[in-house]
């Protein structure tokens, strides 16, 4: 008989062993599972091993929408399995390659369903289809998938229970090699058992059966004892019989060490490359005056793990990529969720969604990235949001909220109708506070209040219109509050941007220099050169463009790097900044 | 290659490891059987120094003698060398000042290789997670950066100004502190902890860890404490560390591979985990191959 049972599709547990918030040990030959069904009712099937330290992630956590392993808490995201944090670097964000490796996975007829093959077909077991199907209980037996299957075959009749004397006239029909079908019952005609062998490793196996009925059982208690009766009995045997071929040779099975996804990671690389993703809207709703709100879907791919305080960006043909911050939580891993305010004198990506776009429409997108990470190791967070900036701050309170952190969220907006992703908020309850129609004076008092709140171990997150984010800053400082628990977000650059004087850049590993006269910015002078430098916003505001500076006296006109960044001289915002010295040596 | 081989194509045959708390011997005679790097091994006691340990099968020598093994006491442990001509035990002088009190802190099995216990002796990120509400606690979850040194001449690995926030750090300590802590590993199974003292600001407590390969992938732990503390009671002293070694043993058994794969590309580190990173590089470049997954030999 061939071995074709790694190219099926195996039953690895039944649906009724996926209880809410556990984590279920499965087994294939080489291969050790961690089974958990997220609050969505997604079922995951991951390699059992945390690719940090190797610890075992059946004995860690399901929250409902992430798996923490027991060792460190890093967290894997439901669906994607990506790490979406790492409790001892509270403020990085984990590179996006850091990857669980995740398996297929088909609920189906009550079991479910894997596959360590690269391709596979849709799993349909007609004898199953449009049935009433009662799954029996999983019956392990210590004997190797082929001899289980095979005396199964053998002892079929057995299932027959009938009270006539005459022969059993049980039909069986081998479908593969882990599958037998069992029909013409004499009991109930209709009735049909199909049994499934899943090989655990060389010399265990589990026996999964399914009956399959034209009517509902009447008394299916009856029948599962019944036939778990039957199937203890054939166990027995089996196991007796094998004691007999006693282990001689216990081949030793190759688990690969080194998951390839991983191998890839460099160290300090977090950025995962270009690759863009096409989703489709499959919601466009007026969110409050002046934003829409998209709903992003993908049909055949899982969508990249979302980081709180994340972002990705929208490209339209013929339009500058626009950077939108996602508002999902930890729990909304089955699309990606952005607001959109309508910018008239922007790049136009505001205009063409709002008054293009529709439902249905394809999208291109960036993968998400995270340059507004989110700490979870505060006493007690304050976030600060503003109109639109809403948005990240909306993802990271309601990561908070999920892991039961303390935070207060205060979201000021002109009036009632800007109110963004009321419902979210609603949700946060009492830990949200609404501030609507403050005069400037007003909103300044209000801040003073929340920052005269303050205690150690505060972080404080602010995201919402430029002066808003400068007044916070200022008053941050004045009341001489650490710099390191102020974090912000810019989507814009408030400050004039001044292109003048000329320099030179020398490429240090490339040996090569360049001149940057007045009113060209170094990223132009290097995309002129054929450098290639990632950028997004072009303004000084998100980041992508920054290079290693390695001497010389940089003027930073950016809003990106912190104080103590600037005056460590390290890095430079390619797009905006300039030098003050003649030459600026870049790590280019 | 069995356990055996293994040992002897590195330096762990020929090093010293430990077998037995002193104090755990009875006097005069009763032998006290365990297994090293693969082998029966028997201990005897003869007085408050003097022990003599052999091969558990007893081989004769020609003369009628049984063949001894090097052995010496140190640290309140027996410690003895399958080999021949190993390097001198390395020194804890804190051990011998007058006014410490050297506790046993007991001996735990664990299936696991000898390289898992000592990273995970060296890892601080685990304590809000493993030790919850005594050597860290949530949200207090950040591993600043911290130095890591290998001296080469003394050979041996040093991670100092390791800062961890922790609600109780020791049993006689009140309150969260942030603890200030120095690692070193002068034997590729052995560490010791140094940590704030809660009784005299300027000096340190000393805690070890003494791993005896039984096997490459199952082991004893020793653990020694020498500290200054005049008022907690011994039992108490144990007690505390038995509940911190009871927390990381379902963890390290439940680590897959239980060999300590080298290969930096099988395992991720982050920043926090720097000295394990330097530890695992140290053991390739000692050439240990023992309780180890070597990295395929780059020439």
């Amino acid at each position: 008989m061939k071995d074709d049972a790694s190219k099926e599709w195996i039953p690895i547990a039944s649906s009724i062993d996926l209880v809410p918030r556990h984590v279920f040990h499965g087994c294939l030959p080489g291969q050790d599972l961690a089974i958990w069904r997220a609050d969505d009712g997604f079922v995951n099937i991951w390699q059992n091993q945390c690719p940090h330290r190797g610890v075992r992630l059946t004995i860690g956590t399901n929250d409902g929408a992430q798996l923490r392993c027991r060792y460190h808490g890093w967290c894997y995201a439901n669906r994607t399995g990506a790490c979406t944090y790492i409790p001892a670097h509270p403020g990085d964000s984990p590179p996006q390659a850091l990857i669980n490796r995740a398996f297929p996975v088909i609920e189906k007829y009550g079991l479910v369903w894997t596959t360590l093959a690269d391709s596979y077909s849709a799993l349909t077991i007609d004898g199953l289809e449009n049935k009433h199907t009662l799954v029996l209980r999983a019956v392990s037996v210590n004997a190797p998938m082929r001899i289980v299957s095979d005396q199964l075959r053998q002892k079929a009749q057995r299932f027959d229970r009938s009270d006539s004397k005459g022969d059993s006239q049980i039909e069986v029909i081998s479908c593969g090699s882990i599958h037998i079908e069992l029909r013409g019952f004499a009991v109930s005609p209709g009735t049909s058992l199909a049994f499934f062998t899943q090989p655990v490793d060389c010399d265990r196996s589990v026996i999964r059966g399914v009956l399959s009925c034209d009517q509902e059982p009447t008394e299916p208690m009856l029948l599962l004892r019944l036939f778990s009766s039957t199937l203890n009995e054939i166990r027995d045997q089996i196991e007796s019989d094998q004691v007999t071929v006693l282990r001689d040779s216990q081949p030793t099975l190759d688990v690969p060490s080194t998951l390839p996804e991983l191998s890839r990671l460099s160290d300090d690389s977090q950025t995962p490359g270009d690759q863009s993703l096409t989703v489709r809207v499959s919601e466009k709703r007026f969110e409050a005056d002046g934003i829409v709100a998209l709903e992003l879907t993908s049909a055949n791919e899982l969508l990249p793990a979302v980081q709180p305080g994340a972002h990705i960006d929208l490209c339209f043909p013929g339009k500058h990529a626009a950077q939108y911050s996602l508002v999902n939580g930890p729990t909304e891993t089955d699309r990606y969720i952005i607001g959109i305010k309508l910018e008239e004198d922007g790049g136009g990506v505001s205009r063409y969604v709002h008054k293009e776009l529709q439902k249905g429409d394809e999208v291109r997108i960036s993968p998400p990235k995270n340059r507004f990470p989110l700490r979870r190791d505060a006493v007690k967070t304050v976030f600060i949001a503003g109109g639109i900036g809403i948005t990240p701050i909306l993802s990271m309170a309601k990561t908070l909220n999920h892991v039961k952190l303390d935070f207060t969220l205060h979201y000021f907006v002109r009036s009632e109708s800007h109110i963004a992703f009321a419902r979210d908020i609603e949700r946060l309850g009492s830990d949200a506070q609404l501030h609507v129609g403050l005069s400037i004076e007003h909103t300044q008092n209000q801040i003073s209040k929340i920052l005269e709140e303050w205690a150690s171990g505060t972080q404080l997150y602010v995201c919402g219109p430029s002066p808003m984010m400068e007044m916070v800053k200022r008053m941050t400082s004045e009341k001489d509050l650490p710099e390191s628990m102020f974090h912000a977000e810019y989507f814009e650059n408030p400050n004039a941007i001044d292109l003048g004087g000329a320099f030179q850049v020398v490429l240090s590993r490339s040996d090569k220099v360049l001149d940057v006269p007045q009113g060209k910015s170094i990223l132009q002078v290097l995309q002129e050169n054929g450098v290639v430098v990632p950028s997004s916003c072009e303004q000084g505001a998100c980041g992508t463009c920054l290079v290693r500076v390695l001497s010389g006296d940089p003027i930073h006109q950016d809003v990106y790097l912190t104080e103590s960044e600037r005056r460590q001289g390290n890095w430079i915002a390619t797009c905006v900044s300039r030098s003050d010295s003649d030459e600026l040596v870049l790590d280019l | 290659m069995n356990s055996l081989e293994t040992a002897k194509s590195c330096s762990t045959y020929s090093s010293w490891h430990p077998l037995f708390a002193l104090e755990d011997l009875e006097e005069r005679g009763v032998p006290a059987y365990t297994q090293l790097l693969g082998q029966a091994v028997l201990c005897e006691r003869f007085s408050e120094s003097k022990v003599s340990v052999r091969f558990g099968d007893q081989k004769h020598l020609p003369n009628g003698q049984v063949e001894e093994l090097q052995s010496q006491v140190q640290y309140g442990f027996v410690w003895a060398c399958l080999g021949s001509k190993p390097q001198p035990l390395f020194d804890i002088p804190e051990y011998h000042e007058v006014d410490r009190r050297n506790v046993c802190t007991g001996v735990f099995g664990v299936e696991v290789s000898a390289p898992r216990v000592i990273e995970n002796f060296l890892d601080m990120g685990h304590f809000p997670f493993v030790h919850t509400g005594l050597l860290g606690i949530e949200p207090h979850t950040e591993v600043v950066d911290y130095q890591v040194t290998v001296s080469n001449g003394s050979n041996e690995i040093l991670a100092t100004e390791c800062l961890f926030f922790q609600p109780q750090a020791a049993v006689g300590s009140v309150g969260g502190v942030i603890t200030d802590y120095v690692y070193r590993v002068p034997h590729p199974f052995c560490a010791i902890l140094y940590k704030s003292c809660p009784f005299d600001e300027s000096r340190r407590d000393v805690i070890a860890i003494f791993v005896q390969p039984e096997d490459e992938e199952r082991i004893r732990a020793h653990t020694m404490m020498s500290i200054v503390d005049p008022e907690s009671s011994d039992t108490s002293i144990r007690l505390f560390q038995q509940t911190i070694f009871g927390q990381d043993k379902p963890i390290l058994e439940n680590q897959f591979p239980k060999k300590l794969p080298l290969n930096p590309l099988d395992e991720i580190s982050v920043r926090a985990d720097r000295v394990a990173v330097a530890y695992r590089k140290w053991l390739a470049s000692s050439g240990i191959r023992y309780g180890v997954i070597p990295c395929a030999d780059v020439t």
